[in-house]
């Protein structure tokens, strides 16, 4: 049974909870699913684009733009790209509460050119870099 | 932004348990920041473990009891650990000022409590748990929650009789 001290220590009320904070509780985690929905719609968005642009990439046709009279050269030539770096920027919450690690991707892009009679080969590298959002569940 | 259906409850629930979570979290973090990030992380995965609705409070007590531990093992948490001064400057309780400093004399005297009794009278007093629902967060019998925070309300009397005399 309480006594009297317990009941004054319980009526103490504790410190508010800071702006920030409230802020940040001012609306309900957003569902499971609708979060999901949401990370499935930006996965598929960016597995397409870099779908894209690898297709694009390996299946262009050499440069055209040639000066007039020359001939057009014919080499044995590769296209690839490939990822060499992540990096974890920052969390950060959306709107809805959500929140999102945002990563840092790196790729490189390389043409490499082979010489059809000299052991002379030329490569080419385009190094390039995009911050992806993921989102952060807690299970 | 539209407004979600459930906010009206969230925000009633919030605004009568937010504070005693933050309490207890305040008491297993380093720093106020820390508490902050721990008490939204646990409400989410609290939230998202019933279903999308308002969790039980024992099982948000216990959520942020485990992500406060993770928190204190992982790296950012011990650089920050060495970088500042450790929960000194938080305000346990709102002020009353008919009662000068007696919310600072009652932070204080919690502080001084050893943490298995703090806990236990925090989770008791301003949780509003039951001795069954403190021993499976605390991880102890029911006997042993109990005496617990038998010992912590004398080791409380002694010190704070006179300022609620």
């Amino acid at each position: 049974m309480n006594d009297s001290f317990e009941e004054k220590l319980r009526a103490m009320s504790p410190g508010a909870l800071p702006e920030s904070l409230r802020q940040r509780l001012s609306e309900p985690p957003l569902s499971r699913a609708a979060s999901n929905g949401k990370v499935m719609r930006i996965a598929f968005g960016l597995a397409a684009a870099a779908c894209v642009t690898f297709v694009i990439s390996r299946f262009s046709p050499p440069s055209t733009s040639l000066p007039p009279g020359a001939s057009v050269p014919s080499f044995a030539a590769d296209r690839e790209q490939r990822v060499t770096g992540l990096r974890s920027l920052a969390v950060v919450t959306d709107e809805s509460n959500q929140r999102w690690k945002l990563v840092e991707v790196n790729w490189v892009e390389e043409q490499t050119l082979v010489s059809a009679t000299q052991p002379l080969t030329v490569q080419l590298q385009n190094h390039r870099r995009a911050v992806v959002p993921v989102a952060i569940h807690f299970d | 932004m539209a407004s979600h259906p459930n906010s009206d409850p969230w925000q009633l629930w919030i605004t009568e348990r937010g504070q005693s979570f933050l309490l207890y979290a305040r008491q297993h973090t380093r720093c106020e920041e820390d508490a902050c990030d721990v008490v939204q992380e646990a409400l989410t995965e609290s939230w998202h473990r019933c279903g999308g609705k308002i969790p039980d409070p024992a099982l948000v007590f216990a959520t942020i009891r485990r992500r406060a531990i993770d928190q204190g093992r992982s790296m950012d948490s011990r650089i920050r650990r060495d970088t500042r001064h450790v929960g000194q400057a938080e305000v346990w309780f709102q002020p009353d000022f008919s009662a000068a400093d007696t919310h600072l004399v009652v932070t204080e005297a919690l502080r001084k409590l050893p943490e298995s009794l703090r806990e236990t009278v925090t989770l008791r007093l301003w949780g509003d748990l039951s001795f069954p629902e403190i021993s499976e967060i605390t991880r102890v019998p029911v006997a042993t929650a109990t005496s617990r925070y038998r010992l912590a309300i004398e080791r409380l009397r002694e010190t704070l009789g006179p300022v609620f005399s």
